[in-house]
């Protein structure tokens, strides 16, 4: 049982903290305040999956704040092109998510060779590719935000109906969850994670694994983008600053390891919760700005380290 | 000056999850004696020495040091009250110079000042060098050191802290003879300035070389403690492993087969030359040779963990031209290596994952794995190969040395390979599961497999080999007969004293 707890200890850390905070709070248990929380929490849900997929590999992505202010920017522009093109409304935005998406892949896949083919640490490449892809987005957008977009691409952001993000994550986390589980490509992640040396020469594809990883992580980064923007309604290359620690975060506040080989989506979507819930309840109490990035950093810390020693405890792990 | 034992530790308790590591378990040192602890793998040795170095604290019992009752909080008390450790893996800093490494942490500085007296350090580390009549420059790197030296720092390092007691654990499994006559003098210099010495070691040869006492464990147990003269070397295996072990090496003649594998010209710029050799279905060949003539340079190139500059290799016949380890699996080809903990295993996946990774084919539709077909091939091997672990999903580091090599042997005997090469299957391992591995071996053989055994260990390459290649400096200098091979054969074709013609 201990050794249960142990184990999901985000989901529970998650289930107490949102039961003391409703029974605290009749604000926070409201149904909008929950609506508004869940929704906000997608994109850095979305980031932190593909995030933990590189995490996994004993690997890290910086790029994944910026390459979804890119994946933004452009598929706002190329919406709007293609509507003044003529190109029916629905399709117009079909067409730019894919674009947003696919630019994302594309940053992603990069990442992934130069690590891999070009032996450059993680950290170097993806840093390189974080101020990289920032940049691309201020020129491609001319430093400016994108407005105006189309009303049909208003529903991936919940929009229309409030609840479509959240489904849509929901569903990733668990495609996410079913792969890392339930595939070989899975265990392959897991494998050079904990050993890549021996993963190596069990046989696994280790280059070739870890290049979709980060693929992966890339290609969730530009939807994620996609997302944020259509719940915004704009598109903005400033856009997700910062989002790729939150995400490194919500992974390591899940009970990830940043050596590898240790983590799960959901636990990292309970970690990304988690942060969003504490901000929540500050921002209903009147807690100032700055206090609430004080809190939020003491409280990442000190989860970790709880987490860590309910682990050694349970015997999970060892030093 | 105490008249009593050095060190005596009485009715220890450690539990774990899942495994009562020690139970019971007694020790007891006397000044100027080397105790010698023998017990297999998983007995409990290690633990027993992780609480008497302040690693780990006991569940239950008491130490008593110098006649006092002490609990030991942390390794650095430990060290302070004069227990030192030598660890397999030595704790030196490479790049560090010799005596920076011996007073890590501690440097002498200049008076009042917090500046390193480099003269000081060098002259005391020369004179903790000298007590144990060993000559090393004490401003050269670590790094720059042979593994015999680097032994000699860590032991004058572990003098330098006043030790009364010194653990040796596993010291003599990378020196050569050479250097191992020369470590057990050291042994003796220690033991005639009346400090206790406890000496842990898997070749049973040396507890008669230089042991005085024998400690036995089993299962976490005290099982007895002996003068070392009271004991033949079958007395100390019975007891052991609790049951007479008939044979020690249980080899098994099976008729010749088809050549499964031909390895012709293989080169490797500065590791080995032009070496050519066949394995049979049926047949053990084992590959022999000094520490650094280039035998797990060979198995890596067949297994293209490193390509080759130049040679061909054929299995049944047939030329492959593998690019990674997964193109030799495939063709059927497997490697276990000599380091399971950072290449066999991924020590945080369970024994199920383990097993299962180097063939996830078998276990697969699609992309998809089957759970319940993973879960039951990876317990049929537990049963088969007599793993003791709580379960198929405990994770891999925390089975004892031999059970991990058996983890490891399970998953090559999953993946069906048809030529098997182990490279030090047996280093670090207990004679009980030894024997078991070589059991496999057997089993594997009857099935039709080929396997190539490197190993520094002569009496095991006599033992179980059909027919043995001897490497020095990169090239094979000779083949021999099972029939024709002993020590001193192969030893001259080691060292290159003889080239005889392959």
């Amino acid at each position: 049982m201990t050794r249960f707890i142990a184990k999901h200890s985000p989901l529970f850390i998650l289930a107490a903290l949102c039961l003391a905070l409703a029974a605290y709070s009749e604000v926070f248990r409201s149904t909008a305040n929950l609506q508004s929380v869940a929704t906000r929490t997608s994109e850095i849900a979305v980031l932190a999956t593909g995030v933990l997929l590189v995490i996994l590999t004993g690997g890290i992505d910086l790029s994944v704040g910026s390459v979804a202010a890119l994946g933004g920017v452009l598929c706002c522009m190329a919406i709007k092109a293609l509507v003044a093109a003529g190109v029916p409304d629905v399709l117009a935005v079909f067409l730019g998510g894919l674009a947003g998406a696919g630019v994302g892949l594309g940053c992603g896949t990069l990442n992934g060779v130069l690590i891999t083919t070009g032996r450059i640490p993680p950290f170097i490449v993806t840093l390189g590719m974080m101020m990289a892809a920032r940049g691309m987005a201020l020129i491609v957008s001319g430093g400016n935000n994108i407005f105006g977009m189309p009303d049909a691409f208003l529903w991936l952001g919940g929009g229309k109906v409030w609840w479509v993000p959240i489904v849509v994550t929901v569903v990733i986390v668990a495609v996410a969850s079913v792969t890392l589980s339930q595939t070989r490509f899975g265990r392959a992640l897991y494998a050079i994670g904990g050993s890549l040396q021996a993963a190596r020469l069990s046989g696994i594809s280790v280059n070739g694994s870890r290049v979709a990883a980060y693929a992966l992580s890339g290609l969730l980064a530009g939807f994620a983008g996609v997302m944020l923007a259509s719940r915004t309604s704009l598109a903005a290359p400033a856009a997700a600053e910062m989002y790729e620690l939150e995400a490194i975060a919500a992974c390591v506040i899940g009970g990830a390891s940043l050596m590898g080989g240790e983590g799960g989506p959901v636990a990292a979507l309970a970690g990304a919760l988690i942060m969003t819930v504490l901000r929540n309840f500050c921002n209903l109490q009147n807690i100032p700005v700055y206090w609430q990035q004080v809190l939020v950093g003491v409280l990442v810390v000190a989860l970790v380290y709880y987490d860590n020693y309910r682990k050694r405890k349970a015997g999970l792990i060892t030093d | 000056m105490i008249t009593g034992p050095l060190l005596e530790m009485r009715g220890i308790g450690k539990r774990f999850p899942g495994v009562q590591a020690l139970n019971n378990a007694q020790l007891k040192l006397h000044a100027g004696e080397v105790l010698c602890l023998a017990g297999e793998n998983g007995a409990g040795k290690s633990t027993l020495m992780k609480i008497l170095a302040g690693a780990q604290q006991p569940d239950e019992g008491e130490i008593i040091y110098l006649g006092e009752p002490v609990r030991f909080r942390s390794p650095h008390h430990a060290q302070q009250l004069g227990i030192s450790m030598i660890y397999q893996e030595f704790n030196l800093v490479p790049q560090l110079s010799v005596a920076e490494n011996i007073y890590l942490g501690r440097a002498p500085r200049r008076s009042g000042l917090p500046i390193i007296d480099w003269r000081a350090m060098n002259t005391a580390a020369e004179e903790a060098l000298a007590r144990i009549g060993v000559k090393i420059d004490v401003r050269r790197p670590v790094v720059s050191l042979s593994i015999a030296e680097q032994q000699m720092v860590e032991i004058a390092k572990a003098l330098s802290f006043d030790a009364r007691i010194i653990v040796m654990d596993e010291p003599s499994a990378t020196l050569t003879d050479h250097e191992l006559e020369h470590l057990f003098e050291l042994i003796r210099t220690l033991r005639r300035q009346q400090l206790g010495v406890i000496y842990i070691s898997h070749r049973l040869e040396e507890i008669f070389t230089i042991g005085t006492s024998v400690c036995i464990m089993r299962d976490g147990e005290h099982e007895g403690t002996y003068a070392v003269h009271e004991l033949e070397r079958e007395d100390i295996i019975r007891k052991m492993v609790g049951r007479d072990l008939k044979d020690e090496f249980p080899k098994e003649l099976f008729p010749q087969g088809r050549e499964r594998l031909r390895v012709q010209g293989l080169s490797r710029a500065h590791a080995f030359e032009d070496v050519s050799f066949a394995l049979h279905e049926g047949e053990i060949v084992g590959l022999t040779g000094l520490v650094g003539a280039g035998r797990t340079e060979v198995a890596r190139a067949i297994f293209a963990a490193d390509l080759p500059d130049a040679g061909e290799i054929r299995l049944d016949g047939e030329t492959i031209r593998a690019r990674t380890p997964k193109d030799a699996i495939a063709a059927g080809i497997g490697l276990l290596t000599e380091d399971r903990k950072q290449q066999g295993l991924v020590l945080g996946m369970s024994v199920r994952e383990n097993t299962t990774l180097a063939n996830l084919n078998a276990v697969c539709s699609g992309p998809f794995l089957r759970g319940k077909d993973e879960r039951a091939a990876a317990s049929k091997y537990v049963d088969e190969l007599r793993i003791k672990t709580p379960g198929i999903e405990q994770a891999a580091q925390f089975l004892s040395g031999g059970n991990q090599q058996k983890v490891v042997l399970a998953k090559w005997l999953f993946t069906e390979s048809k030529v098997l090469i182990f490279d030090e299957p047996t280093r670090g391992i207990d004679v009980g599961a030894k024997a078991e591995i070589y059991k496999l071996m057997n089993e594997l053989l009857r099935r039709g497999a080929a396997i190539l055994m490197i190993s520094s260990e002569l009496p095991e390459i006599l033992g179980m080999c059909d027919r043995i290649l001897v490497m020095h400096e990169g090239r094979i200098t000779g083949e021999l007969s099972r029939a024709e091979a002993t020590q001193e054969a192969i030893m001259r074709l080691a060292t290159g004293s003889e080239a005889a013609a392959v």
